[in-house]
């Protein structure tokens, strides 16, 4: 009985834990509301084990009073079964004295005999009929016996009173003293001779009429403990069977809940969890989450652990410190969600095949409330990558649309002679670099000398694209010099291969494309040759303005008079004042002399505005006029012998800043700068790349211009003669043969003209 | 994944080939020197005595070919211990080259870049039989002082 009360309890407690734990996300807001809760939810419970408990107490209360009456029967057996022996006893007493006294001896104890039996049947009896208090039969404590009320036992007992009456009277004359004569032995002898058989007959009925009552009382009481034992069981069973019943619903609705949960976290488009308070990431996770980030150990992990595998310390820090936001009171998310430090970051994840691959991550939290205080994060992870992408795809494109549309208004603007001139000089420019790149045989012994020689072409098509005014161009040259020059500080630390050319290749293809596309918007232009007539026109205009000439203008070669915009452009844009004087390129120029001497004009031009023409203040205070002065000629003694001058009348070379360079660059010692002399220090401005000056912009800094001036000077087997003087002038004259194929219709000379 | 990446995935192929011709076949000398990166038009004969080609179509579509000269394969072949140097070994060599390329690809470019199955030719390729961009890139490359080039044509879709 004991195990099966234990039992039952062990289960309810057992059920109610399982209950707890899964209700455990049910808003319980004090402990009076969660019993009254738990008491309505397993009111059935709580009835059928408090009926479970009242079929066992009353079992077990019933053992203990039908027990009480067994005992109780059985002392009245044993009490019944000793009358029967008195019985016997007092006729075998009576016996005795009367055999004693015929004999004439001692009967005393016969008679001491006699009176303690008939007093002890005489209390018996009284008991039987009365109820009280008697000493229990192995002569122990005193027990407490009830009357008889049985009916067959009152039955009984009337027939023995009476018989028991006679009994007294008849052996009362024996109680008296210690003589017992003959007249009064013989009469109870013969008494009880006759009636002890009766009296000893009733005795046995009425024991037998005990012990049938003791056994009903057994069979009563095994009934009852049966029928208890069945009722308890049958309850425990109903217990049972109830409770497996919502188990197994409950299991059901579990299982349906998980597989529901296991369904949308296997389908859903992100990567989902839960991090708890310690930051930790919870047992259940969108399946999304392990292809985002390549893994399966997600479960159980520190979040921080976890950011630490795909992020920077730094990146990760800031995330923990943000994360923790969400666990203070009264903070809205909204609020703090623009300093979320995980927004469209770069994540580096390794793939299961050990490769590295770069996505864009985009994490959002959002705080949950799990009741009782508890505060959780719901995190979701989306991978943007395809997205940011497809917007730096979008925002390329419409770069290169701005950029065309941008070129294409460029390019309106240039005589088509003059496109086509540059897209020519372009094509062989960059023909030139890529012949470099392909034959550089041994690269890592070559490395310098063609990265000058590449960046003095590269500098060269940027001066002939700005004077064309196609910025876009220039801008891309510029760019192209850029990777030029970080080639040159990275092979000043490290031994470069090939493949560190691999940018500017790029940057090459890009340029060849480039002008690609103007060759097309070349072709598409109809009204070219309106827009040339403009063009002149205006370039007119300019000569007016900027050379000063009154009277009668010389008509200029096209490409020379495009000098005219150019020189303003960079005037301007360096906040200069320019007059530019233009002699001996009186159309129609012969093309290979223009293609010999333009881009020469070109670099002297803007080292002109980049390092010589001085600012109107300055010039002011050295009384020069406020305009700079910039004269370019060409003559000719009609025997090919030609004469290209340049001259400006800025600040002439900076000497001082020319041996800086040369020192800081280690090409001349302290010592052989100081004592070089201007003519060395000029040459060494044309020979090696000397900047003077300490930032690059996109016309100066990078020390390539006199150096490719020099080149190009070269390629025309000229000669050149400098003379400058500081704050006062510079002039370049260069001279060289060139054979004409058109004499008939050259250009007047300025010889000629001063003639 | 712009332009420089592409290229830089195929580069890290070849790389990874020859070193591991390097340590497999217990060569450490044999490293692999790369030239500087040209451009060759269309018009201009392209590749060397034998070529491996891989297609690639997707997001991004044109072609990669691996082609190398004779003397090049032929040390390969040696360092594998082979004997047989007819033209048959060779071509197949270039076509593991263009496989081991074209999986490092896959690999690395997801799927949004279509690789195909290498294809192997005799000689140089005829620019006129693809489409090709109108420039493409040149990578030179030496081992063992033999020479083959890595010829990349792709264009975005």
């Amino acid at each position: 009985m004991s195990v099966i009360v234990l039992w039952s309890c062990h289960l309810f407690v057992t059920s109610e834990t399982y209950f707890s734990a899964s209700d455990c996300g049910e808003n319980l807001l004090n402990r009076v509301g969660m019993f009254a809760f738990m008491f309505g939810k397993y009111r059935f419970l709580v009835i059928s084990i408090a009926l479970f408990l009242v079929l066992d107490l009353g079992v077990l209360v019933l053992n203990f009073y039908t027990s009480g009456k067994i005992a109780e029967q059985a002392e009245l057996i044993n009490l019944a079964g000793r009358q029967r022996t008195l019985t016997q006893q007092m006729s075998k007493a009576t016996l005795y004295i009367k055999a004693q006294k015929l004999q004439m001896w001692v009967y005393q104890s016969g008679l001491d005999e006699l009176r303690e039996h008939y007093k002890t049947f005489a209390d018996t009896l009284r008991v039987f009929n009365d109820g009280g208090a008697i000493e229990s039969i192995d002569g122990g404590q005193p027990i407490e016996i009830q009357a008889v009320v049985a009916p067959q036992g009152l039955k009984i007992l009337e027939q023995a009173n009476p018989l028991w009456k006679q009994f007294e009277d008849a052996l009362a004359p024996l109680m008296v003293d210690t003589l017992v004569t003959d007249e009064e032995i013989d009469p109870a002898s013969a008494f009880i001779a006759s009636n002890n058989a009766p009296m000893f007959m009733l005795m046995d009925e009425l024991t037998e009429h005990f012990k049938a009552s003791a056994e009903r009382q057994t069979v009563f009481l095994r009934r009852a403990q049966i029928v208890g034992i069945s009722l308890a069981t049958i309850n425990f069973f109903i217990i049972l069977f109830h409770f497996l019943k919502q188990l197994r619903g409950r299991d059901l609705k579990i299982k349906v809940k998980q597989n529901e949960s296991d369904q949308i976290l296997s389908t859903i488009g992100d990567g989902v969890f839960l991090l708890d308070k310690n930051l930790v990431i919870g047992g259940q996770y969108s399946r999304q989450l392990e292809t985002i980030f390549s893994t399966k150990r997600v479960s159980g992990q520190s979040f921080k652990r976890f950011l630490g595998r795909y992020f920077a310390n730094k990146t990760v820090g800031l995330s923990m410190d943000f994360v923790k936001l969400y666990f203070r009171p009264h903070i809205n998310s909204a609020l703090i969600e623009d300093v979320n430090p995980l927004k469209r970051v770069e994540a580096t994840i390794t793939t299961e095949d050990d490769e590295a691959v770069q996505k864009y991550l985009d994490f959002s939290f959002a705080p949950l409330n799990q009741g009782a205080g508890n505060r959780a994060i719901l995190v979701t992870v989306k991978d943007v990558t395809a997205q940011i992408l497809l917007e730096a795809q979008d925002e390329q494109a419409a770069d290169e649309l701005e950029q065309q549309m941008s070129l294409l208004t460029q390019i309106l603007p240039v005589p088509y002679q003059e496109l086509d001139y540059f897209i020519q000089e372009s094509t062989q420019g960059y023909d030139r670099i890529n012949a470099l790149l392909k034959d550089t045989k041994h690269i890592a012994d070559n490395f310098e000398n063609t990265l000058n020689k590449i960046a003095r072409e590269t500098h060269r098509l940027k001066g002939s694209a700005a004077a064309l005014n196609l910025k876009w161009v220039a801008e891309q040259h510029h760019a192209l010099e850029d990777n030029i020059e970080a080639l040159r500080e990275q092979s000043k630390v490290k031994k470069l291969s090939g493949r560190n050319l691999l940018p500017l290749t790029i940057k090459l293809k890009s340029n060849y494309e480039s002008l690609e596309l103007i060759s097309q918007f070349r072709c598409r232009l109809g009204n070219y040759a309106s827009v040339v007539g403009t063009t002149v026109e205006a370039a007119n205009d300019h000569q007016k303005t900027l050379s000063g000439h009154g009277g009668e203008i010389p008509e200029i070669d096209g490409k020379w008079l495009s000098l005219y915009d150019y020189a303003e452009r960079l005037a301007t844009d360096q906040g200069l004042s320019l007059d530019v004087d233009l002699r001996g390129f009186e159309a129609p120029m012969e093309p290979t002399l223009t293609e010999k001497l333009h881009p020469i004009a070109i670099q002297l031009l803007r080292n002109a505005i980049a390092h010589g023409i001085e600012d109107s203040d300055t010039r002011c205070r050295l009384k020069k006029p406020n305009n700079g002065q910039l004269l370019i000629a060409l003559s000719h003694d009609r025997g090919g012998n030609y004469r290209f001058t340049f001259q400006d009348d800025g600040r002439g070379f900076d000497y001082a800043a020319i041996r800086v360079e040369l020192v800081s660059k280690g090409i001349l010692t302290i010592e052989q700068a100081g004592r070089a002399s201007s003519g060395d220090l000029i040459r060494h401005a044309f020979m090696d790349t000397v900047s003077t000056q300490l930032n690059t912009d996109p016309i100066s800094g990078r020390g390539v211009g006199l150096p490719l001036v020099w080149q190009l000077i070269k390629s025309i087997g000229g000669r050149l003669k400098v003379r400058s003087v500081e704050r006062e002038f510079t002039h370049f004259i260069i001279e060289f043969e060139h054979q004409s194929n058109e004499r008939e219709t050259s250009t007047r000379t300025l010889m000629e003209r001063a003639g | 994944m712009n332009e420089r990446a592409h290229i830089d995935v195929f580069i890290d192929g070849l790389s990874r080939y020859f070193n591991y011709l390097a340590t497999e076949l217990e060569e450490p000398n044999s490293s692999l020197e790369i030239g500087a990166p040209y451009l060759l038009s269309t018009s201009q004969p392209m590749g060397l005595d034998f070529t491996g080609m891989i297609s690639v179509s997707g997001n991004n579509l044109g072609y990669i070919f691996v082609s190398a000269n004779s003397a090049l394969l032929k040390r390969i072949l040696l360092s594998y211990g082979e004997v047989d140097l007819s033209d048959m070994p060779k071509k197949d060599l270039i076509g593991e080259i263009a496989n081991t390329l074209a999986g490092n690809a896959r690999r690395r470019l997801g799927a949004d870049f279509h690789i195909s199955t290498p294809r192997v030719f005799d000689g140089g390729l005829e620019p006129s039989k693809y489409q090709l961009t109108s420039r493409c890139y040149v990578l030179p490359f030496r081992w063992k002082s033999s020479k083959a080039e890595l010829i990349i044509s792709i264009r975005e879709r």
